[in-house]
């Protein structure tokens, strides 16, 4: 009995211990999401961008594609953080799709993008903080891909809350 | 010379100039109505106040009883187009497809045509009376076709001459007034009461709405629009038609004190953020990103006042009552009415990739898919934009309830409720193939629902604080054999909350955990490969990534998460790879890692002060690090 009191005792004290630890880690991640402001979303936003700007033209090269429409925004990852996203849609030429999803991964692989692709019948690519993710989509067509280039959730607050809340679509620059 | 008739060419018949996209109108109107109607409900029971009496009181009552029926002949008014409108609306979406198949039609006779032309060009002598023969029957369908044209277009013209006049009946204020006393006019107050009494038997209030006539549900749809757009078992063309006015109709009144220069209460604006977020949610599929897959949104609940303002709101994506697989995902911890569009995403994608993995097979499959956003329960939340003491107390109090299991016992029955409407109001009878979707939270709801014997048929539990009290094994859960399916990232904190003992056990109360973990190997469900996520460490860590990073990317293209959901959603279980489930317990995980963070974040950074400044004091050293595995042993004690 006195062993299995000491136990739980023990066992209770390392939970609090840990959930301590977490709360101060929540608080102190709460202090580091303040210091994002302003230019930490506006620089996602453009290293995100940048990042489309590269990626979207070299998969729409490997799929030979002809015509491309992109736009950008910030979306929501659940409502509970935020990533910047580029996302566009491809008209490729006819063509077996296996060879044309290694076309696209040797295409982003070759301009120093790491394979990260863990889903069949995508090429997940990512570099840095920023991924890549191409799939045909026949729900939108015949030969129709989709190329979505995302940022990694974070949180923002005051002003750049507003702004990433409330984002709405624009076509993406220098396409 | 020999003379062949062949008829001319078919011109293209130019379509009906009401498209789809006018039933904004009626949905304005119906705004309109309701708005005019709850005037004028308000005007009847509010003559002079109480504590007013006297002649000018009753001329002051007097006035009020003529606006209230002025008023009222307006409403009726606004009803009957309405009511004009939908049927007009309808009448067009039949010529629409009738105009089609006439298309088809023409295109196939002007190749005829063609085709006949062709060989008269290079024909002898001896085909003539062949070619005769084939052009008088030619001659024949092309005026079968002028005839089947013009009776087209008799139909069109009849369809705006019944429109016309249906609103010429109410267009001025002596005909409202006696429409508002028409004996045939639906006593709507007794039809709201008899559509309460049948309460959540979803199956009644199905037939009980069948057996409705159209105007008698026109009626309905502007005087009680909150009741119809959220009473399960009403179709969901007509839920969404009510919620949308109810969402118009709110958005107009709270701009409109807006613009009249008041400020909002903070009740108000949640009211407004509820609305806008379920208005956003809807017009959503018309982004740039989602206009490709032509779905179609439905408002299937909408009451902004639910649970303090929190609000409950749902949006399906697809059709459910004709779908041939159906989805409802249920989200968790943070979300309420305000984030319905950002959940509405999730379900979009997963629509795209159900629909995308059902054409991807070999040969390519058909079916239609929806997918529901619901946000039907009270899922505890923080308001992040709390100002005051008061407020954050009042969301400190609400996200607490994240230890509880109130919230997803209640809303678990709310679900199972929401699935039976569901399965009463698909056309073939019941669903054919229906999945609930539970993350986070939402996860336990979902589960709390199908251990009360929800009517589903397969059942996702992802990144899951625990599967309900109560439910030790897949098999509590109710559903068909092997319907039973978990995604839980390694990298996931929430999901190292599950266990049957709680997270503070011993504690004095044992019942904080939120139950099993569902991603444990003799738990009996089949647990598909997901991202694990990123590994974490120090201040942040958990919070940036743990939280907000590997608990929330489920739904993601990237994650094999959602290709396996998709597969469970359209049936296709069988793609569903199980890697077996987890062998640590989930609190294993948490005790891991707190334990590194501790040797990290603690004892590491006093072991490198003591090197820095006590160099050469090894002893001191050693008891530190002795010290720390004494205190973390390699399991729970």
């Amino acid at each position: 009995m006195a062993v299995s009191t000491t136990v739980k005792r023990m066992r209770t004290t390392l939970l609090l211990l840990a959930l301590t630890t977490a709360l101060s880690t929540m608080l102190t991640a709460c202090g580091a999401s303040d210091e994002a402001g302003s230019s930490s979303r506006e620089r996602v936003e453009a290293s995100t961008t940048e990042r489309a700007q590269e990626a979207i033209p070299l998969v729409s090269k490997a799929l030979g594609a002809t015509g491309a429409k992109a736009t950008a925004r910030w979306q929501s990852c659940m409502a509970i953080s935020w990533r910047y996203e580029a996302f566009a849609s491809l008209t490729a030429a006819a063509g077996d799709t296996a060879a044309q999803l290694d076309a696209v991964r040797a295409a982003l692989t070759g301009a120093g993008y790491a394979d990260d692709t863990q889903v069949d019948g995508h090429v997940t690519a990512t570099r840095n903080d920023t991924t890549v993710d191409v799939q045909p989509s026949p729900i939108r067509g015949k030969r129709i891909w989709t190329v979505t280039v995302q940022s990694s959730c974070a949180d923002y607050d005051g002003d750049d809350l507003d702004r990433v809340e409330n984002d709405e679509d624009r076509p993406l620059d220098g396409m | 010379m020999t003379t062949i008739a062949v008829p001319a060419w078919l011109p293209r018949e130019p379509e009906p100039q009401v498209q789809e996209s006018a039933s904004a109108v009626l949905t304005e109107v119906r705004a309109a109505a309701t708005a005019v109607s709850d005037v004028a409900e308000w005007a009847r029971a509010n003559g002079a106040p109480a504590d007013f009496s006297g002649n000018a009181a009753d001329a002051a009552d007097h006035a009020v009883t003529a606006f209230a029926a002025d008023t009222d002949a307006v409403s009726v008014a606004l009803e009957r187009g309405a009511l004009a409108i939908d049927a007009f609306l309808t009448q067009m979406r039949q010529r629409r497809n009738e105009h089609d198949a006439l298309t088809e039609r023409r295109q196939r006779l002007n190749g005829d045509r063609e085709d006949l032309l062709q060989r008269i060009e290079t024909a002898t002598e001896d085909q003539v009376e062949a070619l005769q023969a084939d052009a008088a029957a030619l001659r024949q369908r092309f005026e079968s076709y002028h005839q089947d044209l013009q009776a087209w277009r008799d139909r069109v013209e009849a369809d705006e001459d019944s429109a016309i006049r249906a609103f010429a009946a109410v267009d001025e204020l002596a005909e409202g007034l006696a429409a508002a006393q028409d004996s045939t006019r639906a006593d709507t107050a007794a039809l709201a009461a008899e559509l309460r009494t049948l309460g959540t038997d979803t199956d009644a209030v199905n037939t009980w709405w069948s057996g409705l006539s159209q105007s008698q549900r026109n009626a309905l749809l502007i005087s009680d629009p909150d009741l119809v757009g959220n009473t399960n078992g009403i179709p969901t063309g007509d839920r969404d038609e009510a919620n949308r006015s109810g969402v118009q109709r709110d958005i107009e009144y709270l701009l409109g004190l807006q613009a009249s220069g008041e400020d909002l209460s903070a009740s108000e604006q949640r009211w407004l953020d509820n609305a806008q977020s379920i208005e956003k949610a809807a017009q959503q599929v018309s982004d740039s990103k989602w206009e490709g897959l032509g779905v179609n949104a439905f408002v299937m609940a909408y009451q902004p006042h639910a649970f303090g303002g929190d609000g409950i709101a749902a949006v399906a994506y697809g059709d459910p009552d004709t779908a041939d697989h159906t989805a409802v995902y249920v989200p968790g911890i943070m979300q309420d009415g305000t984030y319905i569009d950002e959940n509405g995403s999730q379900a979009l994608n997963l629509y795209e990739e159900t629909v995308n993995s059902m054409l991807s097979e070999d040969p390519p499959r058909e079916g239609a898919v929806s997918t529901i956003a619901w946000i039907g329960y009270d899922s505890p939340n923080f308001n992040p934009e709390s100002m005051w003491p008061w407020d954050l107390g009042d969301s400190a109090g609400d996200v607490s309830h994240t230890v509880t299991e109130a919230n997803a016992e209640a809303g678990g029955v709310a679900l199972s409720q929401f699935v039976d409407g569901l399965n009463s109001t698909h056309t073939d009878g019941d669903q054919p193939h229906l999945t609930v979707i539970g993350h986070s939270y939402g996860s336990t709801t979902s589960a709390y629902a199908a251990a009360g014997g929800m009517d589903a048929d397969s059942l996702v539990l992802i990144g899951s604080p625990g599967a309900s009290e109560g439910v030790h094994h897949a098999s509590d859960l109710n559903m068909p054999a092997g319907q039973v399916f978990v995604g839980a990232a390694d990298n996931d904190p929430v999901s190292w909350l599950g266990g049957e003992d709680g997270v503070l056990p011993g504690s004095g109360d044992d019942s904080l955990g939120l139950g099993q973990d569902p991603a444990q190997n003799d738990f009996g469900a089949t647990v598909f490969a997901v991202d694990d996520g990123e590994e974490f460490h120090g201040p942040g860590g958990l919070v940036d990534t743990g939280f907000k990073q590997n608990h929330v990317n489920y739904f993601d293209d990237t994650n094999p998460a959602l290709a396996n959901m998709a597969d469970v959603v359209s049936g296709n279980a069988g793609a569903v790879v199980d890697t077996g489930g987890r062998t640590q317990e989930a609190h294993d995980y948490l005790y891991d890692w707190t334990g590194d963070e501790v040797k990290d974040h603690v004892v590491d950074p006093i072991v490198e002060t003591y090197e820095d400044v006590r160099d050469g004091v090894g002893d001191a050293v050693d008891g530190a690090k002795d010290a720390r595995d004494d205190l973390w042993p390699d399991r729970w004690p």
